[in-house]
């Protein structure tokens, strides 16, 4: 009798996954095929639970998470992350930079994962890793995929105390979140690989703004 | 051998017990309620609303459920097994809340835990208190009204962010630490499922 559970994806995209679910960023589509996947992966299961138990412990006392509310101190305020935010994130994103780009990172805006129809649920597609700050003149950390997805997940490094991130190409322009470790991502459709029209990623330090080249072509084979 | 062989021998391996079960063999029920019966009970936890008390009777009925259509024979190909899972817990929880007559409020599930059991009491006062551990280190009020409107208000991601003025990373940093710390404090106090 087999006591296993069902294959694994990559750790790091199953996390993303993981994140995306309970931070209820999937449609019902990618939430149906997750809970199927995530049925019988008890670390998976354990995570599910704890939120769930969470989710049970605020609804059972609201008066404990809202009593110091005070309205004036839930007032808007200007820009991303307090300053002792930043220097989290300067501190994370550093470590994760000297890992050499383990980490999970953040989802575009839109819906990254295609619908169905291209052979499913993109499983595990090549991962590409920019984790310096250098851009296209040095190699990424590439990832080779375990799936035919013709989409490619990238990653790329921005100083951690950026805001405001763009993915721009051509007339095209989408807002990227810096996730905790420093990193922003998106998927990129390799048979939408225009080699003249680059990526960039740019971005807003402390009032000025950065440009960041992503080179078509280390995405579609050229990588090396 | 294929890859297409080896596809097919990983399944016959993986999936064995769905055709024993047919076959009217108990160890491979069994191992089908070892394998699954924690994922659902989360998810059907996932799908209804915080604390409902009918948590336990619609796990069970789905596990029976999908039991009586293994022991017919009737899941043809096992490697669709989780999805047929999936769907018939989505399918039990709103069948559920369509059965009932009028919308319950949280409110009103919380009412029937309170002093319904010593148990369920007891429950209740671990989680309060979890929950004081998990505020306490949360001390910006904005942070917590992250938390209470992203559990307690359903809002989504935007909808929280556009109305507290907050971005999308500090959002995810907030939940994702929380949840962190939460697990922790589970973890701490023994409360863990497994």
């Amino acid at each position: 009798m087999n006591a296993g559970t069902s294959p694994h994806m990559a750790a790091w995209l199953e996390s993303a996954w993981l994140a995306r679910y309970l931070d209820r960023r999937l449609d019902a589509d990618e939430t149906a095929w997750f809970e199927a996947y995530l049925l019988d992966k008890p670390d998976l299961l354990a995570a599910v639970e704890a939120d769930n138990t969470m989710r049970d412990a605020i609804a059972i006392d609201p008066a404990t998470l809202r009593s110091s509310a005070a309205p004036e101190a839930l007032a808007p305020f200007a820009g991303a992350a307090p300053r002792g935010a930043h220097r989290w994130l300067r501190r994370a994103g550093l470590a994760a930079v000297l890992a050499l780009g383990v980490g999970i990172g953040a989802f575009v805006q839109r819906a990254p994962w295609p619908a169905r129809g291209d052979g499913g649920v993109i499983a595990n597609p090549e991962r590409v890793v920019f984790d310096t700050m250098r851009g296209e003149n040095t190699p990424p950390l590439v990832q080779h995929r375990a799936s035919r997805s013709r989409y490619v997940f990238v990653e790329v490094a921005v100083p951690p105390t950026a805001t405001d991130v763009h993915l721009r190409r051509g007339q095209r322009d989408e807002t990227l979140v810096v996730s905790p470790e420093g990193f922003v991502s998106f998927l990129f459709d390799t048979q939408d690989a225009d080699e003249k029209t680059p990526l960039v990623v740019d971005y807003a330090v402390d009032g000025r703004r950065h440009a960041q080249v992503v080179a078509v072509g280390q995405l579609t084979g050229e990588k090396s | 051998m294929t890859a297409d062989d080896g596809t097919a021998a990983r399944q016959a391996d993986e999936f064995g017990w769905v055709a024993r079960i047919a076959e009217g063999d108990g160890h491979a029920e069994t191992e089908f309620v070892r394998r699954y019966g924690r994922g659902v009970r989360a998810l059907v936890r996932r799908h209804c609303r915080p604390g409902d008390p009918a948590v336990d009777d619609l796990t069970q009925d789905v596990l029976a459920g999908v039991l009586d259509r293994l022991r017919a024979g009737a899941i043809r190909d096992p490697a669709a097994l989780p999805a047929y899972i999936q769907a018939t817990i989505a399918r039990a929880a709103s069948a559920e809340y369509r059965s009932r007559r009028s919308e319950v409020a949280i409110s009103a599930v919380n009412e029937l835990h309170a002093g319904s059991d010593p148990v369920d009491d007891a429950a209740a006062a671990q989680l309060h208190g979890l929950l004081r551990a998990l505020m306490q280190t949360l001390p910006v009020a904005r942070d917590r009204e992250v938390l209470a409107r992203f559990y307690l208000d359903e809002q989504d991601r935007d909808e929280v962010c556009r109305s507290l003025g907050i971005d999308a990373a500090h959002f995810r940093r907030v939940v994702f630490r929380a949840r962190e710390r939460f697990r922790e404090l589970l973890l701490a106090a023994g409360l863990h499922e497994s």
